[in-house]
Order: structure tokens, then C-alpha cells, then sequence
């Protein structure tokens, strides 16, 4: 069935697909999304927890919601997203009140565990400065500043870390557990760690020497973890409706798309009429104003008309031709059409007219013709 | 390559391939309507992909009940020629090879100038033949090619329809109307009827002799023959009727200005439909005719013939003539005219009066032409003029085409009575009296022996 030439297509085909797919992978570094453990790059956490492990301490990293029961944990939460359902904030303000410690790591944590945040305008535009200057309980240490929000004090919060232009780190209890929130999770990079006096600060502000069980949260990192998955994040009629309507669009696009019957090209515009001419030469005339010499060719075919029909001559004048007519037109009275007849000759003696005069004697002229022509 | 070709061509849906129907949109809609419902109540991405494969996958089972190309087979009946304007039957013969009853739906390839309405949804039982027929109302002269031939059929469920196509070549001749021409033959007087002129036998002292007949009152008794009456102990009259075997030229302006259009067709049209109907006339009168169909150039030429067979010759020669967007060569159709029919003859014109109107030239050859041939021009009459001329003068753009179109009338008149004086008759008629208007002049001037 198959030709040798399919197959010989079918192989090469294959083959550069295999070739491109080789070459494509080994071109494309792993990639690791930011703050995880495991992660090398500058981004990644693996300086600080190999670092925590070595000194024995009880690391772990862990992808799911902690268990509620446990105490005296520190979890480190590093640029967790928004949770978009209440229940997983909710797990974790219960695990909070537990007893356990957590270290939210976040630029703006703002509307997590109800931390407000301001922007800080000069840090943003202060940037000559790489380094700024952060106190801690009137301990001052250099260090590296990427995020422009500061945090909103609360009453209850203990102030862990402050620069001029706000607040940078705080503590705040939280039932029998606490809850430490920085603004600064680049401190904890590979990149970052090392720089500066990120460690001093660390150390200082963070419990680090109370801790037996650290836990690395990397529940909203790797993958939609705290978040909705998009397929149940809207109502279940939505999902039939989109997946359905794309299958009943396919079908209706495929019923009406296709061709039944030739090709109908469309006809040639070819439509001529006799009047063609006829119009143009009247806009010409109409443009010129040639009012006067339109009324004479009225005129001479009202004369053409009366000829025909009661035989008047030409020679006659419009006074004698009107006057011998009379009693035959029933719409006028001799003395209008000896009016009719004075104004034909004194417009034909006209050198020219104007358009009110024009329409005006066409009028007169029209209703004569038409008597004459019908009666 | 072929293979991915054909694929390619079935992804185009290059005249064959599959569609559903509305009644699988209509279902599959119900369904969807189904699956929304249900799922206030209950929902899984499980339930919802098996539901669906096996709604599409049972709704699908139809498609392996169509029937194969090879299954069917078609062929096409058409009259090779096809009067304009006469409603003209095609007859279409589909057979069932398969086992299954099938319905039909049928779009033929014909021109868009054949106007028609297809049948649909036509039942062709198992192992059977079906005669679909339409009507086809043909538009414009021509020749034309109908090639293919487009089915859909639909199984009894009718949720999918498959197009075959059929290659099947037939050649159409759209050949002028010639109703006219057959109410001349059934009847030449009633065809005249409203002209009031007589087909004349006689006339007393011209015309040849025809036969010998009884005499009755009224004939004229200068005729009687004698020596037959003597003969037969009964009156006899010799009786007479016009010459035959007169020359005819019929010329047919192809130029720009016989493409105006009028409620029917256009000027051409007409013209050529009272040619034939002329040339029928004068070939059932036992006369010669010559047809020359000319624009900027000489179109088509049929020499002088007689007899009603040369009808045909003519027919075939003009149907197909169309409007030129070029002035017409007067000077040449006449010369040629003249070149082809050297012995007298009644040259018609069939043209547009205007043209003629606004050149003095033409007056000059056509005096020449007077001295040898019968010239008869005949034009069809400008309605939209006379509409102009009787409009009434509610602006002045109005009025100045109305006056235009009056001194364009007598100015015109003017001109057809200086050529009537130099015996160049000039005839107008309205679009549907062109025919009669023509024949009736012929017959007359046969009548008066002119020619």
C-alpha cells in the first residue's frame, strides 16, 4: 500500500525531528524557578539550607500544607503567592496559633496574614545607593535593597529591622506562635547571602539559634500549589459551556463553511443606459447657466407639439398661436394665456435668465405641453 | 507526494468530503444543553470527556453508512440549444448501486445566467434509478460548458451528508428566443394582426403568376383567363402573387450603443430576435437572405440563402454575438455588404437612430447605397428619452435634462425626415414591437413592389 518514497519520507521526517529535539534540550539550561532548596542558581536557597543542614539542624522541604498539630516549627515561607482561596491562609494562621514560628520572605506581602505594606517612594528612586543603611535595636548593618514597600505598623508588632525610610522587618505574636515577615527574601540567595552583612542581619533578626525543626515551604513555588487550578476555579457549568462550545462551534463552522455547487464569480458591471449622454449634457449645460437657451428648446418644442396637434405654422408669433388655442386648454383662461403668451416673448427676446425665471416659465411651459399632449 | 496531496485536497474540501447536517447540530446541541443542566448537580472532567467521545463517536457511527462514489452513478440530459428566455428542462438520472435508501440534494454546475431552483431532499430508494429534473431559465446568449455535478447525500438518520462530485461534460448553445419567429410560422396574419397589412396574393399587373383558380365575385375580371374558362365550362381567374426570390441583407449593429440596457436584455438582444423573426419571415416567403453582424470589425457573415434550412445557418452564425464597448464601422459593414450582395436587395439596419442622428457623415455613403439597394434603417425607441421629455420641472437640474431630451427629440425628427427625403427611411419602434415592426415593413414593401 505504502510507497517505498512514503517510508523514505516518513524516516527522515523522524530523524530531524529527533535531531532537533536533541540538539534543543541540550541547548536550554534547567530551569529553576526562584527560592527553591534544591535550586543552585543565584535565585535558589541551596547555600542556606545546605548550610542549616550541615549544622545540624532538622531541614526539610516540604510541598504541602502543614499539619495543623504540630509545634515549635519554623517554617520559612519564601514569595508564597496570594493565596486565591481562604481555607489554605486560614490552615496557616491555625498552624500560626499552634505554637510554630513562620518567616514570610516577601517584596510586598502585603494582604498576607493581614500584613499591610506602604510604597516608599525615595528607596525607589534612590538608586546611586546599591547599599542602605538598616538598624536593628540600635545595631547597624549595610546591606543590598531590592524591595520599594515597607510595612504598615501594627500595635502588637515588635520592630526587627527599620531604615529611613520605613519598616523592613517585624514580629508579631500570634497565639502561641509567631510571626516574623521581611521584606527582603533575596538575602537568603545563593546570589545574596554572602553579601554585604545579609548574614549578620539574618542571624540577628532571625531565631535561627532557637530553631530544632526549619521547613521550607515551597508549597506555592513549584507548582499551582495555593493556588485555584484553573479547572475548578470557575462553576462547573462554565467548564460544559467552554468545551462544549467548542465542539458545537467546530461542527456549525463545518456545516456552513463548505462549499456545495461551482465557484460564482461576481458578474461584470456592464449595465449602459440610453440616458447617458443625455445627464451629462445637462450638467454641462447647468453648470454654464444656460438658462435662456434651455427655455428656447422648450419653447420650439411646445411649438413642435402645437403643430402637431391643431397645425398651427411655426411663423405664427406665441400671442396668435396662444390665442387660437384657447378653447381648447380648460386648465387656463384666455387672459392668463395672454399673459403666458406676452412672457413668452419678451424671455425669448431675454439675454439671460435667472433660475427662479427658469423653473418658473419650464412650469408654464410643461403645463401647456402636457394639455396639449393629452387632450 | 500524491497521497499527501489528495489528504491536502480533502483538508481543502476541494468539491468532495463530509459536512453534518442541522439535525446533528440540532442534537448535538441537546446534548450540551443536557451536560449544562446536569452540572448544577454533578460534574467531572471524567464524566465530561467519556460523555462526550461516546456522544461524538455514536453521532459519528452514520458517516461509515454513506455511500462511495463508485456506488452511484449519475448522467446528465440537456438540449444541446436552449432558446433565452424559454424555461428549459435538465433531467438528471442518479443510480443506486448499495442496499440503502438515500436522500439527495443536487447543485448542478450551470452558469449563473441560468436561472433556477435545484431540488432538494430528493429519496432514491436501494438499487434504483431516480430522474431528478429542474428547470433552467436561461439569461444571456452564449456558448456555455456545464461540467460538474455536486450531490450531497444523507443517510435515513441524515446527521451527516456526503459530497461526491461527477465530471460530466455537456455543451450548451444559448441561442436567441425565437417565439417570435414560430408565431410567424404558425400564423403569419395573426402575427401581424395589430399592423393591419395584408400578405398579398395580388396585384393586379405585378408579381408573377401563381396558379389558375375558380373564379368569385369580387375578383378582378381583367384577370379571367379564357382559354381556361372555355377549357373547363367554368370561370377562371389567373391569380398573382409577389415575385419571390428577392434579396434580403439584414446588418446587425454590434457597437456600443446596443448594449443599453431595456426591461428585457439589451438592444442587441431585441435586434437580434427581430432578425431572426425577419429572416423567418422572409425565408417562408421564398427570399434570399444575408446577415452580416458587425462593431468596430465584421463579426459574423452568412452569404445569401433561401429556404427555411438557412434559418439554422443564420442562427448559428449570430447566437453568439455580444456588444462591443467600440463605435460601430458603418462604412465598412455597408461596403461589405455591397461586396457579398451585388445584385439589389432591401438592406435593413438594425442600429441606433442617435448615432445616426449626430453624424452628417453617414449621409454621404448611404445616398450611394440608395442608387443600387432598399435601405431601411430601424432603431428601438428611447423610452428613458420620452420619459425625460414629459418629466415635470421640479428642479433645475430636471428641467435642463428635460429640455436637453426635447431638442434631442425634434432635432432627431429633423434628421429622419432629410433622410426620408433622400429615401433613407429611418423606422423607431418600442423594444417588444422591434420584430413586428421590421416584418410588417418588409411584407409592405413587397407588397408595393418595391424591391
Amino acid at each position: 500500500m505504502l510507497g517505498k518514497r512514503t517510508w523514505i519520507v516518513a524516516v527522515v521526517f523522524f530523524l530531524i525531528l529527533i535531531l532537533v529535539s536533541v540538539f534543543t534540550r541540550n541547548s536550554t539550561p534547567t530551569p529553576y524557578p526562584p527560592y527553591l532548596v534544591e535550586s543552585p542558581a543565584p535565585t535558589g536557597l541551596k547555600g542556606f539550607y545546605t548550610y542549616l543542614n550541615q549544622n545540624q539542624y532538622q531541614v526539610e522541604d516540604s510541598e504541602s500544607l502543614p499539619n495543623k498539630t504540630s509545634t515549635g516549627e519554623v517554617r520559612f515561607l519564601l514569595n508564597p503567592p496570594i493565596y486565591s482561596e481562604n481555607s489554605v491562609e486560614k490552615h496557616y494562621q491555625d498552624y500560626l496559633k499552634n505554637g510554630n514560628t513562620i518567616i514570610l520572605a516577601k517584596q510586598n506581602p502585603d494582604s498576607l496574614f493581614g500584613i499591610e505594606t506602604e510604597y516608599a517612594m525615595e528607596a525607589f528612586f534612590n538608586e546611586e545607593d546599591q547599599t542602605l543603611e538598616v538598624t536593628h535595636q540600635n545595631q547597624s548593618f549595610d546591606v543590598l535593597h531590592d524591595s520599594t514597600h515597607r510595612i504598615v505598623l501594627h500595635e502588637d508588632d515588635r520592630v526587627l529591622l527599620k531604615d529611613e525610610f520605613g519598616v523592613l522587618a517585624i514580629e508579631r505574636e500570634l497565639g502561641e506562635g509567631s510571626l516574623i515577615v521581611l521584606t527582603e527574601p533575596d538575602w537568603l540567595t545563593n546570589g545574596q547571602i554572602t553579601k554585604e552583612q545579609h548574614l549578620d542581619v539574618l542571624f540577628t533578626i532571625l531565631p535561627i539559634q532557637d530553631m530544632e525543626t526549619v521547613i521550607f515551604d515551597e508549597y506555592g513555588l513549584t507548582d499551582s500549589g495555593g493556588l485555584v487550578s484553573p479547572f475548578a476555579l470557575y462553576p462547573n457549568w462554565s467548564y460544559i459551556l467552554l468545551v462544549q462550545g467548542i465542539i458545537a462551534t467546530i461542527f456549525l463552522l463545518w456545516h456552513q463553511g463548505k462549499r456545495f455547487g461551482p465557484i460564482t464569480t461576481v458578474r461584470e458591471e456592464t449595465v449602459r443606459f440610453s440616458d447617458e449622454r443625455l445627464k451629462a449634457l445637462a450638467i454641462w449645460q447647468l453648470k454654464g447657466k444656460n438658462y435662456q437657451p434651455s427655455i428656447k428648446d422648450q419653447l420650439d418644442y411646445l411649438q413642435e407639439a402645437i403643430r402637431q396637434r391643431y397645425g398651427i405654422p411655426y411663423y405664427k408669433s406665441w400671442q396668435d398661436r396662444l390665442n387660437s388655442i384657447e378653447g381648447k386648454l380648460t386648465s387656463m383662461s384666455a387672459i392668463e394665456l395672454n399673459q403666458i403668451a406676452k412672457g413668452f416673448e419678451t424671455i425669448t427676446e431675454q439675454q439671460t435668465l435667472n433660475k427662479q425665471e427658469f423653473l418658473k416659465w419650464s412650469g408654464e411651459i410643461d403645463k401647456i405641453r402636457e394639455e396639449v399632449e393629452t387632450n | 507526494m500524491k497521497r499527501f496531496k489528495s489528504l491536502w485536497d480533502r483538508l481543502l474540501f476541494r468539491d468532495k468530503g463530509i459536512i453534518p447536517t442541522k439535525k446533528l447540530l440540532l442534537l448535538y446541541c441537546l446534548f450540551f444543553i443536557a451536560m449544562l443542566v446536569l452540572s448544577f448537580w454533578q460534574f467531572s472532567w471524567l464524566f465530561l470527556a467519556i460523555a462526550t467521545i461516546l456522544m461524538i463517536a455514536l453521532l459519528t457511527t452514520d458517516i461509515f453508512l454513506l455511500p462511495k462514489k463508485i456506488e452511484i452513478a449519475v448522467e446528465r440530459n440537456v438540449e444541446k440549444e436552449m432558446e433565452r428566455y424559454q424555461k428549459q428542462t435538465i433531467s438528471i438520472h442518479i443510480h443506486n448501486r448499495t442496499t440503502d435508501d438515500y436522500f439527495v440534494r443536487i447543485k448542478d454546475g450551470i452558469p449563473t445566467s441560468f436561472q433556477t431552483i435545484f431540488p432538494q431532499g430528493q429519496k432514491i430508494p436501494a438499487e434504483q434509478k431516480l430522474r431528478v429534473t429542474y428547470e433552467v431559465f436561461p439569461q444571456i446568449r452564449g456558448d456555455y460548458l456545464i461540467d460538474k455535478l455536486y450531490l450531497r447525500f444523507k443517510t435515513k438518520f441524515g446527521l451527516w451528508e456526503r459530497q461526491i462530485t461527477y465530471t460530466l461534460l455537456n455543451q450548451v448553445k444559448v441561442i436567441p428566443n425565437l417565439s417570435e419567429a414560430k408565431r410567424y410560422l404558425a400564423s403569419a396574419q395573426n402575427y401581424l394582426l395589430h399592423e393591419g397589412i395584408k400578405i398579398r396574393k395580388m396585384r393586379s399587373g405585378v408579381g408573377e403568376f401563381s396558379k389558375v383558380r375558380s373564379y368569385v365575385v369580387g375578383d378582378d375580371p381583367r384577370k379571367i383567363n379564357w382559354r381556361q374558362s372555355a377549357k373547363l365550362q367554368d370561370m377562371m381567374t389567373n391569380e398573382y402573387e409577389p415575385e419571390h426570390g428577392k434579396y434580403l441583407t439584414i446588418l446587425i449593429d454590434c457597437g456600443r450603443m446596443m448594449g443599453v440596457e431595456l426591461e428585457e436584455g439589451n438592444r442587441l438582444e431585441k435586434s437580434v430576435e427581430a432578425a431572426i423573426t425577419l429572416a423567418t419571415a422572409a425565408l417562408h416567403n421564398g427570399d434570399h437572405v444575408s446577415v452580416i453582424a458587425f462593431s468596430k470589425e465584421i463579426k459574423a457573415v452568412v452569404p445569401a440563402g433561401r429556404g427555411l434550412e438557412h434559418l439554422n445557418t443564420i442562427l448559428q452564425s449570430i447566437y453568439s454575438v455580444e456588444v462591443d464597448a467600440q463605435e460601430s464601422n458603418y462604412a465598412l459593414a455597408i461596403q461589405h455588404a455591397q461586396s457579398i450582395q451585388r445584385k439589389r436587395s432591401m438592406i435593413l439596419l438594425f442600429s441606433d437612430v442617435q448615432t445616426f442622428v449626430n453624424e452628417d457623415y453617414h449621409l454621404f455613403y448611404m445616398k450611394k447605397l440608395r442608387k443600387k439597394h432598399l435601405f431601411v434603417m430601424i432603431g428601438i425607441e428611447d423610452q428613458l428619452l420620452h420619459e425625460k421629455i414629459k418629466r415635470k420641472p421640479t428642479s433645475a437640474l430636471v428641467t435642463m435634462e428635460k429640455s436637453i431630451a426635447q431638442k434631442q427629440y425634434i432635432y432627431q425628427k429633423q434628421v429622419m425626415r432629410k433622410w426620408e427625403k433622400h429615401g433613407l427611411p429611418m423606422l423607431e419602434a418600442p423594444a417588444d414591437r422591434l420584430a413586428v415592426t421590421s416584418v410588417s415593413h418588409y411584407i409592405e414593401t413587397l407588397n408595393r413592389g418595391l424591391l
